[in-house]
């Protein structure tokens, strides 16, 4: 069912689910939203299941003129979300008609806005997911953000929930950014304990030069241990053997900048990764603007595993209404 | 089996089973990772990545928790008894190269870098066999090392990466080669062009009805040297969807000899 038509693709537009499983051993990224958290909310409020594939909105949004009646609801970035030019709630389902505009401007708080259809978005589905990933063409609309005149098509809506509403702190949450946790490792011989500690208590600021694939960071080198060298890992001091990426992976690449690994991550890295994002935090990461600062925070592994277990629960209990 | 596992967030762990990139090391992964995805432990799997000497886990914190599956990796581990030789499926795929000239710039400075004649360097490439060890960093690109010792090449990667990569281009950084099978930045010297591609995100061709992939580790490859006009033909043959691959259907066993290291649980909690 034709649902709606780009007027202005905003900056870049990419149909979104939760990314692709099983592929990463053929160097193909999981991908899926940014804000992994803001998507499944969206989606939870117009009763879709996790799954469903959402429209995603970087930094400037788009606007799109519908075609036919729908629920829709916008969670992650705070984007100015309009109908027909009147200021619409975040995180609330809004039933739009045949003939309106829904609009988007710049992000006044986040970086990733997600727009969610009861029934969920139609789309190329590529090694069983319709995210888009656009290096390599697979996915969503053609492989490739939107576009001026693309037509996109909703799938049949399941169940019809209530009118859903997600509590204002649960759609503040990605924003909040002033501790990013992490657990150290999988290269920690490589940094020394100042290292650490400096890592923990410096800001770091989000380069303008981030994008799905990698968040780059701006903020003091934490210290190095020299390891040594072999003709394997290569002659510089935090290069490794190349090995799995992570996302949320943050690499000192060069021995001098720390990269977060982004959803489009390539699959492998060959630079020693002082810790990893934990999963819920990940989602807060990508909602940081080029400029924004932060700190990050060390947990333990148990600690993480206990986070994202009540993160997930909360979603959870959300869509359980 | 001894092997030493780290922690990378919350879902995620590297299990590490060497330190240097040899035909031994990434055979016992390719060994191992069948095993483990064949194990009791599969359900709790989402999914790996076999790299040169570690395995990337990622484990369903939905049905686990990291120490609870760290323990159950160290119980399978335990159990994995070292062998001498490793079998594998193991196809051998012909592709076709052009080397040299603009389809390899960095050719004659290979030759150089090893003091062979440009066309000894070419008899090396195309008349080894070249072992698929992983396949990743960009969608499916493979990244092989020679079976025959006495044909090695190597030579420096550059030392500031170029932007752009052609697809299609064989390169050599160190002693492994690369194909490249999107544009993309690379460090490696370039030494030729394959006008058939190895990464096809629409079935343009049979073998990507199945998956956008062609290679697979395991796989061995023949760089079949190939005059300009022959390249032309191919690329046309491709064009037309008239192209098929020289795909051979193998197994192989090689022996691993054994080599313990240290290990056991990842530090910290």
């Amino acid at each position: 069912m034709e649902l709606l038509r780009v007027l202005k693709p905003g900056l870049s537009t990419t149909i979104q689910d939760p990314g692709r499983r099983g592929c990463l051993e053929l160097g193909i990224p999981t991908g899926g939203a940014a804000d992994a958290y803001s998507h499944l909310l969206a989606n939870a409020v117009v009763g879709n299941e996790p799954t469903a594939a959402t429209l995603e909105m970087m930094l400037l949004g788009a606007s799109f003129a519908m075609l036919r009646e729908a629920r829709i609801a916008v969670a992650g970035a705070d984007m100015l979300f309009q109908v027909n030019g009147e200021e619409a709630a975040m995180g609330r389902a809004v039933d739009v008609h045949e003939g309106e505009v829904i609009s988007f401007g710049k992000a006044r708080a986040g970086c990733f806005g997600y727009l969610a259809v009861a029934g969920g978005f139609d789309g190329t589905i590529a090694i069983g997911s319709r995210s888009t990933y656009v290096p390599g063409r697979l996915g969503g609309h053609f492989g490739r953000a939107l576009k001026k005149g693309d037509i996109l098509s909703q799938l049949e809506e399941g169940r019809r929930a209530d009118a859903g509403e997600a509590p204002r702190d649960l759609v503040a949450w990605p924003w909040q950014h002033d501790a990013i946790r992490f657990v150290r490792g999988p290269q920690a011989e490589y940094f020394s304990e100042a290292g650490y500690s400096s890592f923990t208590t410096e800001p770091y600021a989000v380069s303008t030069r981030s994008n799905r694939m990698a968040y780059r960071l701006e903020g003091p080198i934490p210290e190095l241990v020299p390891i040594p060298r072999t003709s394997d890992t290569g002659s510089g001091p935090t290069d490794i053997i190349e090995d799995g990426n992570v996302v949320g992976a943050i690499q000192l690449a060069g021995g001098t900048e720390p990269i977060c690994m982004g959803r489009d991550c390539p699959s492998t890295g060959a630079y020693a990764k002082i810790g990893c994002v934990i999963t819920p935090d990940v989602s807060r990461m990508f909602q940081m603007q080029p400029g924004d600062t932060f700190r990050f925070q060390e947990v333990s592994v148990a600690e993480a595993f206990e986070i994202s277990r009540e993160m997930s629960a909360v979603i959870q209990g959300f869509s359980m209404w | 089996m001894r092997a030493e596992q780290r922690w990378c967030g919350d879902q995620h762990l590297l299990l590490v089973i060497g330190d240097s990139v040899t035909l031994a090391n990434v055979l016992r992964v390719i060994d191992l990772n069948h095993r483990l995805l064949e194990s009791e432990l599969a359900p709790l799997i989402v999914e790996t990545v076999p790299t040169w000497c570690s395995i990337l886990i990622h484990y369903d914190i939905d049905k686990t928790n990291p120490s609870q599956f760290s323990s159950a990796l160290g119980t399978f581990l335990a159990g994995v008894v070292e062998t001498e030789t490793v079998t594998l499926e193991s196809r051998l795929v012909t592709l076709p190269v052009l080397y040299g000239g603009a389809a390899g710039p960095d050719l004659e400075f290979v030759a150089q870098a090893n003091d062979l004649s440009p066309e000894e360097a070419v008899r090396r490439l195309s008349t080894g066999t070249h072992f698929v060890g992983m396949i990743s960093f960009i969608p499916g690109q493979a990244n092989c090392m020679w079976l025959e010792p006495e044909l090695v090449l190597s030579a420096p990667k550059y030392a500031t990466p170029r932007t752009k990569t052609p697809e299609g281009t064989v390169g050599l950084g160190g002693s492994s080669i690369a194909l490249y099978s999107v544009p993309s930045p690379g460090g490696f010297q370039m030494v030729g062009r394959m006008p058939v591609p190895t990464y096809s995100a629409y079935p343009v061709l049979p073998p990507f009805e199945e998956s956008p992939i062609l290679l697979r580790a395991g796989d061995r490859l023949r760089l079949r040297s190939v005059k300009r006009e022959e390249y032309d033909d191919v690329a046309q043959a491709v064009r037309e969807g008239r192209y098929r691959y020289d795909i051979e259907e193998s197994v192989m066993t090689v022996a691993v000899g054994e080599e313990a290291m240290g290990g056991g649980a990842p530090q910290g909690s």
